[in-house]
């Protein structure tokens, strides 16, 4: 087990089939063809590791477990329990997945689940949001310099796994989008009644016109051309004349020939997926939803035209203003998660005092919550310090919130509906309030550079040189003091600060005032 | 458990700017705009002058009102009652200025005895707080532009003068005045949620030095004592210093 672990949990032959119908069919080369040995091995040389290799750790377990036979203590549970706990820890690693943004590893891991236990439902959901996310990314990264990191085609990925990530690595940020609609309503058609898969299926369509240039007519809704060719396999060529067996061998060659020649050949080539929507316009409610989502789209962008007035600028003015009134956050209630505190001394040896921070976090926590209540913000903590008054109710609260956040913080597209969005929505209903605040403040204390040149002049000068001698033994101290605001239903940053301030934190009234001016700012309307 | 995404969130502000919005948030502080303060007031006289300055200061008041985040205005008032005796007189004869009463000669100024006066004065400032330093109006450490407005009147003359006797014992001094602009560094310190203890140092520019007269001569004594009086206490008032408390509301 441990040999394989950077590998999915089974190994079930997957193809790009899973993917198509009888109009909408991949390129042959989206498929590798020769797929990828396992590498593992298990008796690797182990003589300069600190651990033994998999073979030598299988041998001593396999002993140990004979051992644990002979006393009767294997199984204690029963298989079935160990089943039950397995599909939950496997149900459990879509959310990891998903918070650190594996779309493609969780793809092929809803593949499994669907073919071990027979779930089409929850899977195509998983399958679903793995392309909506996908996309979404895909379509952000297309837009921006940013470059995808996590979720990379990677040289390791073998076995049946090698056959997905090879597959993905091939479609582009449109292609995405298709089948994001695709997996999406698909996931909707499994799942009538659950409100996740409808609103995926209306966000990747909405997306797919924003963010892609396609337009409505550019997908056919019939199987009228002789371009649409199942390259993926076999080709069923019964009931075929010679001449057009010969025809599609030829076409089948431009394919293949160009895929390694110029650029625009390959766009031409495709242009396969303006068959992508031909089985399921046949669907009224799906053809409704994507006239509608183009709809929009083309209603949004007349308003954008119309609307110059949105462009802001940021001049001299304005960051004089800025720094004479502060910014408005226009926001009256909010999730106050426990703040953060780390006060740092550098010298010759960096120290931390983690009890001394670990109290400042307690102190702090009250105090955020008091100076938010005093600014008239309905505010509510969800503070893990406090070990008096913590309930299970709280912890399990803290997690889910924890969790939304390590997800939304890996995807950098704002617009993404995340996975552990339901959970995190139901707590923001259960406090009446969808904004979380998270606060970190950082006190570092360090000695000044020398500055030679003060030196220099200092000397030469002589009467100034107890200034110079007293700010350069002066300490140097910073206090940084910034908070983020997230709106769950929206997965949207509402306000952001950073401030640097030079500073002591021992003055509790220049933290009392700052803690009340963020939160002072947080409360201000904006002016229309 | 927090730290770790605190640290994430805290990476990702680099990829933000702040999101200006149209706003005014002026928080004061802990939400309270207004402070009235007391306070003491001593000038650090550059003369001989100076443990008697320093000795019997002003007693003053003063109301300020948070305008931002970073400024307020002041009115201030305040009063003293003090004294100089004939030693304060060296370094206004130095400059030549001489008191002549029969039209014929000048006296060298051989004057003994004091001279009490009372002094009042009116100001107005506007106040800068260092927001680097974390400090919000009006708390913390502040640079302070004003003007002042002092009104000074010799309120008991008992100098004698070298002809042996007070030649102008009915003397009737007038209400003199003279203006100053002011910069003021100071810090305000809270010691509770209204409370607050305030420390400021202050030069002062006079405008009007020679208010009464730019003569050199003087031919009746109240001129000659006012306008030394006023050269006097413009000197005095250069620099100083001031230690208050007061409260935020």
């Amino acid at each position: 087990m441990l040999l394989f672990s950077y590998l999915p949990y089974d190994e079930i032959e997957w193809s790009m089939r899973e993917f198509q119908d009888s109009s909408y069919k991949f390129p042959i080369n989206y498929s590798p063809k020769k797929g990828k040995e396992i590498s593992a091995d298990e008796a690797e040389d182990d003589e300069e590791s600190t651990h033994p290799n998999i073979r030598k750790r299988k041998e001593k377990v396999e002993s140990l477990l004979e051992d644990e036979n002979k006393i009767g203590a294997l199984n204690i549970l029963g298989e079935d329990y160990f089943k039950t706990i397995q599909q939950q820890a496997r149900i459990e690693l879509f959310y990891i997945l998903f918070n650190h943004a594996q779309y493609k590893k969780a793809y092929y891991l809803s593949f499994l689940y669907k073919n071990i236990y027979n779930d089409s439902n929850f899977s195509s959901i998983i399958s679903a949001y793995s392309l909506y996310a996908k996309a979404k990314k895909a379509q952000d990264v297309k837009n921006s310099t940013e470059n995808s990191s996590n979720d990379d085609f990677k040289q390791t990925d073998e076995g049946a796994y090698y056959y997905v990530s090879y597959f993905f690595d091939k479609l582009n940020a449109d292609e995405l989008s298709i089948l994001s609609i695709r997996e999406t309503w698909k996931s909707y058609q499994n799942n009538r009644n659950d409100s996740f898969s409808k609103k995926l299926f209306e966000l990747a369509c909405n997306d797919f016109f924003k963010h892609t240039d396609f337009s409505l007519n550019q997908f056919k809704e019939r199987n009228d051309t002789l371009s649409k060719i199942d390259t993926s396999g076999p080709q069923n060529t019964k009931g075929l004349s010679k001449v057009d067996k010969l025809k599609l061998k030829k076409k089948k060659q431009e394919m293949e020939d160009s895929e390694e020649s110029d650029d625009n050949s390959k766009n031409n080539f495709k242009q396969y997926y303006q068959f992508a929507f031909v089985e399921l316009f046949k669907n009224p409610e799906f053809k409704s939803q994507f006239k509608a989502s183009y709809n929009l789209y083309k209603y949004n962008e007349e308003l954008k035209e119309n609307d110059k007035s949105l462009e802001v600028f940021f001049d001299g003015r304005d960051k004089r203003k800025q720094k004479k009134y502060g910014n408005a956050g226009d926001i009256d209630s909010l999730i106050i998660i426990n703040p953060s505190f780390s006060k740092t001394v550098y010298g010759r040896e960096t120290r931390q005092n983690l009890i001394f921070n670990e109290r400042q976090e307690l102190m702090l926590s009250n105090k955020f919550l008091e100076m938010a209540q005093l600014n008239g913000i309905n505010a509510q903590s969800l503070n893990l310090l406090d070990k008096s008054n913590l309930s299970t109710e709280t912890m399990n609260e803290y997690a889910i919130i924890m969790e939304w956040l390590t997800e939304r913080i890996n995807n950098s597209s704002s617009g993404l509906e995340l996975f552990n969005s339901r959970e995190a929505l139901q707590i923001a209903e259960n406090k009446s309030c969808s904004k979380i605040c998270i606060s970190g403040m950082s006190y570092t204390i360090e000695n000044q550079e020398f500055n030679a040149i003060a030196f220099v002049y200092s000397a030469i000068a002589f009467p100034i040189f107890p200034l110079y001698l007293y700010a350069q033994l002066h300490k140097k101290h910073r206090f940084y003091l910034s908070s983020v605001i997230f709106d769950i239903e929206s997965g949207k940053i509402v306000y952001v600060t950073s401030k640097l301030f030079n500073m002591k934190y021992k003055r509790n009234d220049y933290v009392n005032s700052q803690i009340y001016s963020l939160f002072h700012q947080i409360k201000t309307k904006k002016n229309d | 458990m927090t730290r770790t995404y605190i640290i994430s969130i805290l990476s990702l502000l680099v990829f933000f700017d702040i999101q200006a919005e149209n706003g005014k948030s002026i928080p004061g502080y802990l939400g309270s705009l207004n402070a009235a303060s007391l306070k003491i007031q001593s000038n650090i006289a550059i003369s001989n002058d100076v443990i008697n300055q320093l000795l019997r200061p002003s007693i003053g008041m003063s109301y300020e009102r948070v305008l931002s985040r970073r400024g307020s205005i002041t009115l201030g008032i305040g009063n003293s009652k003090n004294s100089f005796n004939q030693e304060s007189y060296n370094s206004f004869t130095e400059r030549a200025n001489r008191l002549i009463l029969d039209n014929s000669a000048w006296y060298n100024a051989r004057i003994q005895g004091n001279i009490k006066y009372s002094n009042s004065y009116f100001s107005i400032a506007k106040s800068y707080y260092n927001l680097a330093s974390g400090s919000m109006a009006p708390m913390g450490f502040y640079t302070k532009i004003g003007y002042t407005l002092n009104l000074q009147k010799i309120i008991q003359d008992n100098m004698t003068y070298i002809i042996g006797a007070n030649p102008n014992g009915n003397s009737s001094y007038k209400t003199q005045h003279t203006s100053s602009i002011n910069l003021e560094f100071g810090s305000k310190r809270f010691i509770s949620k209204n409370i607050f203890i305030q420390k400021s140092l202050a030069f002062n520019w006079p405008f009007n030095f020679w208010s009464t007269s730019k003569n050199l001569y003087f031919y009746n004594i109240e001129d000659f004592n006012e306008t030394h009086l006023n050269f006097y206490l413009s000197k005095a008032r250069t620099i100083n210093a001031s230690i208050g408390i007061g409260a935020a509301f």
